[in-house]
């Protein structure tokens, strides 16, 4: 379960957004917002797991909401959504700190993509952009999808790819099978892979197994 | 004898009085002036307004309205194909031609407020809007273009647009006129001016052109600098290229 908020002025925006997350029966809309206000006052007091914010909003703009979030929540990762496809507004949007850069125009296409990758710790920015040039500005955040895996997870992706099954794995650790399964389930997720097999070579090829 | 003095001195009065006269014309003259030049400010700044507004409204209203129709359309479609997906089949290609129709508009629409005022100027400040710009004459010239950035402060809105406007001016003339291969552009600040250099390989610019008050392009540059209190140098020999720099004191436009 993601649970998100939505800050736009727009409301016709907001509907829109929340009509495209509505497909994916994992991401919940918990809150929507018009303003910085809004935005501060939701995360305070509700449990969100994505912001999904507008990058030119009335008095205080998208970045400095981003700012002030940044500062005060910086585990909550924002996902900004913007109607400026110039590389430059994503450069600067990076630089302040957001985990996502998605144009309202690729929304229909990418925003569900965008908010699960984000919200499991991931970096997301408009299919239009060259991902590599974006983030290739800041040397160092670009990390591999492993290192954003906690330890436990990292340690379960470690055993899988060594080939264990669940059940071994279970024993191993004093975990239940079932919690097993949905450790996996997640760091599958984090790193893009769909099955064992290929989450085993994605092990090999980074080197993980030594 | 005394009739000649009188004579005489009316003379020296009168002649007094037309210096006077003419001092006040030329007095009026330099003030008329003066407020032409600041009349000509003025209208350039209420122009830029308007065309800040007019971009805002194309750019964030139409493209932000058009883009969640689009949304609808789609979700339309996937109505469409939950019910009776082979019926629906022909009209479901013609939904998903206008969707990319309402694309194209919304494309324009971002093309025509991008060059009334590219929003990124407001939004980012002239840095970044200079790299876009000149991102933007890479693309468009296939042109060779150096920028060298150096350390600039933030600047008011006056500043700024009078900055970026010259340097689109500058660029567009290198693209239209120059036949060059390549550009260098500085942007720095030495002493608390910003200095802005632009610079081509290209066929250079006749003597008579630099001055000739019937090219817009270069006196509106001129202008813009000179309402500043700064200055704009052309160096150019023929065959050989053109340096277009203005040196503008910040002063109180910094923010
Ligand atoms: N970089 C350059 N290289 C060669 N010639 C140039 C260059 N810049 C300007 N010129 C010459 O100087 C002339 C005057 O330039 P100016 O910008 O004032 O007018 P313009 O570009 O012809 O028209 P506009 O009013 O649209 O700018 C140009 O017509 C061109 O012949
Ligand atoms: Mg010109």
């Amino acid at each position: 379960m993601i649970r998100i908020i939505i800050a736009d002025d727009h409301p016709l925006v907001r509907f829109g957004m929340t009509k495209i997350v509505s497909k994916d029966p994992d991401i919940v809309v918990v809150g929507e917002a018009q303003n910085s206000h809004e935005v501060m006052e939701l995360v305070r007091t509700r449990r969100v797991d994505v912001v999904v914010l507008d990058i030119s909003m009335p008095g205080k703009n998208g970045l400095e909401i981003l700012e002030q979030l940044k500062h005060e929540y910086p585990k909550i990762p924002v996902l900004i959504l913007s109607t400026h496809s110039e590389e430059q507004y994503a450069v600067m949007a990076f630089k302040t700190g957001a985990a996502g850069y998605l144009t309202k125009r690729s929304a229909l296409d990418e925003l569900i993509k965008a908010i699960r990758k984000v919200a499991s710790g991931g970096r997301y920015a408009s299919s239009a952009f060259d991902e590599y040039l974006l983030f290739g500005l800041e040397k160092g955040m670009d990390k591999p999808p492993h290192e954003t895996l906690t330890n436990r997870e990292f340690q379960i992706m470690h055993l899988i790819a060594s080939g264990k099954k669940p059940k071994a794995i279970a024993e191993e650790l004093c975990l239940s099978v079932k919690t097993i399964n949905t450790y996996r389930g997640r760091l599958l997720q984090k790193i893009q892979v769909k099955s064992n097999a290929e989450l085993t070579r994605y092990a090999l090829e980074n080197k993980l197994l030594e | 004898m005394k009739a000649e003095k009188k004579t005489k001195e009316n003379l020296i009065n009168e002649i007094t009085e037309l210096r006077k006269r003419i001092s006040e014309l030329e007095e009026d003259d330099r003030e008329k002036f003066r407020q032409l030049r600041m009349f000509a400010a003025h209208l350039q700044s209420v122009q830029e307004e308007e065309r800040t507004r007019i971009a805002r409204e194309i750019h964030d209203e139409l493209s932000q309205t058009l883009t969640m129709l689009q949304i609808d359309l789609a979700d339309f479609v996937s109505e469409l194909n939950k019910k009776d997906p082979k019926t629906h089949a022909p009209f479901i290609g013609k939904v998903a031609a206008i969707s990319k129709a309402i694309g194209d508009i919304i494309e324009v629409g971002h093309r025509i407020a991008r060059e009334m005022r590219p929003s990124i100027l407001d939004d980012l400040g002239f840095m970044a809007a200079a790299e876009w710009q000149i991102n933007e004459f890479r693309k468009k010239t296939g042109m060779k273009c150096e920028f060298n950035k150096g350390h600039i402060i933030a600047f008011n809105k006056e500043f700024t647009t009078a900055l970026f406007r010259i340097l689109q001016e500058a660029l567009s003339n290198v693209a239209r006129h120059a036949g060059a291969t390549e550009v260098i552009v500085d942007i720095y600040m030495k002493d608390g001016s910003v200095i802005l250099k632009v610079e081509d390989n290209g066929k250079g610019i006749e003597e008579r052109k630099i001055s000739d008050g019937h090219s817009l392009g270069l006196l509106g540059m001129r202008e813009r600098v000179t309402l500043l209190s700064g200055e704009l140098s052309i160096y150019s020999k023929p065959g050989e290229g053109t340096a277009v720099i203005a040196y503008i004191p910040v002063g109180r436009h910094a923010l």
